[in-house]
């Protein structure tokens, strides 16, 4: 019982996503990024911020993706890019999805007051500008990588927590929670035992997609400066690129690498999530 | 009595012998535990970002961590000017005038909420030597003094001037007849140009559209501050003088002028032939309504002159008197540098004028105001009544608000506007000097790029700064963070701006074996070894440790050409293996061609690939299998 999921066995759900299209594109981009991302320092030719070159020139043997304004290697600077997007998207993505979890879980058993209470803040938090919030933000807190995790856990555990309670509601209604009710099942014992296997199966594309989301988030933090000086990340690459007029000087593998490399990894996540929604989604899955 | 003088004596001769010299320093020292700082940067300033990220790498070789953080102004500003910071990165704009640069260092400026910049020096004895340079007629003593408050801020102030940035515009090649002034091509000094430029005989041809990256912020000539709001009055008002392309004053709304003997008093006569843009004639009145109200209001661009002019007097329609407190030999200099705008009595003389919007403004300028639409746009008109016969030769300006740096450039490439009021983007000069149909036009720059520390209540020891000053490899900063267009700069002054005023004689040479030397003597060491210098004091240094040295090696390659590179890297090959088989404790960072490294992602992504197929197929297998 322990391994299964939504009442299928776990290795049967593995089995269908890796004959989904969809699902095993997007994981094959998404681990393709993870490994270059884990390996960054054995296979990039040169310490990502140093200068090592003459500044501007295009790629070559040398240096595959050319250099930047300061005469850094732009291919060590993409690789390590990767290391930091994903890092900061993937721990974001589960603290908040875990955060979304609990807080739809409790509220929808819970009900009542409590209820209306995280509701409402939920409202709060959903009417505000996001990137305005983070800015205002990362003006008085210094910014290193926890911050910024912190700083998207913060804005971006709220469509998952929505959701979650939606579901909780559902699920109470069914017959086997009033079953298990009948029989003396407490609140705790159903929410673990009923609801949150119910739950998890809807949780997992949300979370593939909370990464993807922080991905960006970070990308555009880092795009306008905010990022974390010390480490390199696409967004800083752009960052960077924009500050040294790159766009007009025609100096065109300043801002590709980063920018396909931005682009694929959200495709990769975005195609992963679309291929758990069908397998796991029940009303999605295709009849076979 | 004898062992007393003996031992005096002996003690006369020991202070003599002490290795290290004991210069006191009129400021307490303010030491912290170890050489770290949170190091600001403005993220849209390339020139002084770029110099920043260099700068932290250089100091970080002699041990002082600079914690780069990206602020934006509107945040960075305030604290700064509270001394709520450790350490930033700027540029400040430059002016004829020594005493601007100067006087900010003096003691009055220590106070949180004044407006104060970098740390003044807290010395009365500096703030006397000022003084004196403000009331010293004699050209070579007041040379003297001048050097003399350079060479004390060099030492002691924790205000690092790294280069003067290289102005640097592009501009459409139809236009003709220029002046190139220091400060750069159009700057506010520079009215001479927009006076005499010109591109086509035919005047309704003569249309100048300048893009600027944001809306100037205000046209009242009492409160603007912003040099892009000050660049637009400087065409509709007039001063009293200018200065000419090589920063002489001349004669403006003054025609002549008289000082007097003890150069307190200054007697301006005024020209009779000038208009307002509505007609009425311009008078002795406007200017002492100006200077008076200016002052009295306390405007932020005239409350400087309150503790110089003592009274401004109508002598007669044409003649004004100014008194002055005490002589100041820069007066001149300063009303022609100083944005000091001429504003008619007969519209503003009852108003606010710190409130005062100026909706419609009436000068006595070139040019005259037609319409704005905030945000986007300004148009001016010439003044065909303008005192000046046969100028200006351009007959409509139009200011254009083009944000984005890149957009300007393409919109000057494409004829949409004729020049930028910021230097251009330095990755675009290349593309600019290749095209036929623009100009790019170079003078000494407007910008001194400079680093300053919060000397007032954070951290001061000048052994430390003196020792950043020769740990900053300026000419590798010009070189790379502005395409070497620029100047390194050691002192305040420099002399594209202030001439002989300037004390070249002090020089930093970049030595950050000096630079090590000095951290040393003034009791900063490494201690633990993070990289990051600690305070010792005098007792502790005996017991400091030898630290461990690793030595490092690093391969740099200097060649591009393709041959050139795979010969290199099997040099590089062949000196890894040697240094391999000597087995010498050396840690070598071989940096293999990116080759390698392009090969080995490629690798993996096509493993990757493959491993997914093949997982796709099993399962694909195993499914039709089991149903």
């Amino acid at each position: 019982m322990s391994s299964d999921i939504a009442g299928r066995r776990f290795s049967d759900i593995v089995f269908d996503l890796f004959s989904n299209v969809t699902f095993t594109t997007g994981f094959m981009i998404v681990a393709a990024v993870a490994i270059i991302a884990v390996l960054a320092d054995i296979i990039s030719p040169y310490p990502p911020l140093e200068f090592v070159a003459e500044p501007l020139l295009p790629p070559s043997e040398l240096h595959p993706f050319g250099t930047d304004d300061l005469g850094r290697d732009l291919f060590s600077m993409t690789l390590h890019g990767s290391r930091v997007s994903l890092m900061v998207g993937i721990t974001a993505a589960v603290i908040s999805t875990l955060v979304g979890i609990a807080v739809g879980l409790t509220s929808g058993i819970v009900r009542g007051v409590l209820d209306m209470f995280t509701m409402r803040v939920i409202d709060f938090l959903l009417s505000l500008p996001y990137l305005a919030i983070a800015l205002a933000i990362l003006s008085f807190l210094k910014p290193n990588m926890m911050i910024i995790i912190m700083i998207i856990v913060v804005l971006s555990w709220i469509p998952t927590a929505k959701v979650v309670r939606a579901h909780t509601f559902s699920i109470m209604e069914s017959l086997y929670v009033e079953a298990a009710k009948a029989m003396g099942a407490g609140r705790f014992y159903i929410a673990i035992k009923h609801i949150l296997p119910n739950v998890v199966p809807i949780t997992l594309s949300s979370l593939v997609l909370n990464v993807r989301d922080a991905i960006l988030f970070e990308a555009s933090l880092s795009f306008l400066g905010l990022g974390d000086p010390s480490s390199v990340s696409w967004g800083t690459i752009l960052f960077f690129a924009r500050r040294a007029g790159a766009f007009a000087a025609n100096v065109w593998w300043y801002i590709v690498p980063p920018g396909f490399m931005i682009m694929l990894t959200v495709l990769g996540f975005t195609l992963m999530a679309i291929g758990l929604d069908e397998v796991l989604n029940p009303r999605l899955k295709k009849t076979q | 009595m004898r062992i007393y003088i003996g031992i005096l004596i002996i003690l006369m001769l020991l202070s003599l012998v002490s290795p290290i010299q004991s210069i006191t320093y009129a400021k307490e020292l303010i030491i912290k535990d170890e050489l770290k700082f949170e190091f600001w940067s403005l993220p849209w300033f390339p020139q002084s970002d770029k110099a920043a990220e260099l700068i932290v790498k250089q100091l970080e070789k002699i041990g002082i961590k600079l914690e780069l953080r990206r602020l934006e102004s509107s945040i960075m500003y305030p604290r700064i000017q509270k001394f709520d910071f450790e350490a930033y990165a700027l540029a400040t704009s430059q002016s004829p005038n020594p005493l601007s640069m100067l006087d900010s260092f003096t003691s009055k400026w220590a106070k949180p909420d004044i407006g104060a910049f970098w740390g003044p020096l807290e010395d009365p004895e500096f703030d006397e030597l000022i003084n004196k340079i403000r009331t010293t007629t004699d050209p070579n003593e007041l040379k003297r003094l001048v050097k003399e408050a350079q060479r004390r801020i060099a030492f002691e102030s924790g205000f690092i001037p790294i280069y003067l940035t290289q102005s640097v515009k592009v501009i459409r090649a139809e236009w003709k007849n220029y002046t190139v002034m220091t400060g750069g091509l159009l700057e506010v000094f520079d009215i001479w140009s927009i006076l005499y430029m010109y591109k086509s005989d035919k005047p309704e041809e003569n249309v100048f559209k300048i893009a600027f990256p944001s809306d100037v912020l205000s046209l009242n000539p009492f409160t603007a501050v912003d040099l892009r709001s000050i660049w637009i009055i400087n065409l509709i008002y007039d001063p009293l003088v200018r200065v000419d392309p090589e920063f002489n004053v001349v004669p403006w709304l003054a025609e002549s002028w008289e000082v007097s003997d003890d150069g307190k008093v200054y007697t301006f006569k005024l020209r009779k032939n000038v208009k307002w843009h509505d007609g009425t004639p311009f008078t002795a009145d406007d200017v002492v309504f100006t200077f008076t109200e200016g002052i009295k209001q306390e405007t932020q661009r005239f409350v400087g002159l309150k503790d110089i002019i003592e009274s401004v007097e109508k002598v007669d329609d044409y003649t004004v008197r100014f008194v002055l407190k005490n002589p100041y030999p820069f007066f001149l200099i300063d009303l022609a540098t100083g944005y000091y705008y001429i504003a008619p009595k007969h519209i503003a003389g009852e108003l606010d004028l710190t409130q005062w919007d100026n909706k419609n403004p009436i000068g006595t300028g070139p040019f005259r105001f037609v319409e704005r639409t905030v945000g986007e746009f300004i148009v001016l008109q010439k003044n065909d009544d303008f005192w000046m016969a046969g100028v200006p030769k351009i007959t409509r300006i139009i200011m254009k608000v083009i944000p984005e740096a890149e957009s300007r450039f393409l919109a000057i490439k494409k004829g949409e506007v004729d020049t930028e009021r910021y230097d251009t983007a330095i990755t675009l000069v290349k593309q600019a000097e290749e095209d036929p149909n623009l100009n790019v036009v170079t003078a000494p720059g407007l910008w001194l790029i400079y680093i300053a520390f919060n000397t007032v209540n954070h951290f001061y020891d000048p052994k430390v700064f003196q020792a950043i000053h020769y740990a900053i490899d300026r000419q590798e900063i010009v070189e790379k963070a502005n395409g070497g267009f620029g100047y390194p700069v050691y002192t305040v002054l420099n002399r594209f701006w202030n001439g002989d005023l300037a004390a070249e004689d002090i020089v930093f040479e970049y030595d950050p074996d000096k630079a090590a030397k000095l951290l040393e003597e003034a009791g900063w060491v490494d201690v633990d070894g993070d990289g990051v210098r600690e305070y010792v004091g005098e007792k502790k240094r005996e017991e400091e440790k030898p630290v461990e040295t690793v030595v490092k090696t690093e391969t740099v390659m200097v060649t591009e050409t393709p041959e050139a590179a795979t010969k290199t890297v099997t040099v590089v090959e062949t000196v890894v293996k040697t240094v391999r088989e000597v087995e010498t404790k050396v840690e070598t960072v071989t940096q293999a061609a990116g080759v390698s490294g392009g090969v080995v992602t490629g690798l993996i992504v096509v493993i990757v690939v493959l491993l997914g197929i093949i997982v796709f197929m099993a399962s694909r297998m195993r499914r039709t299998a089991s149903s």
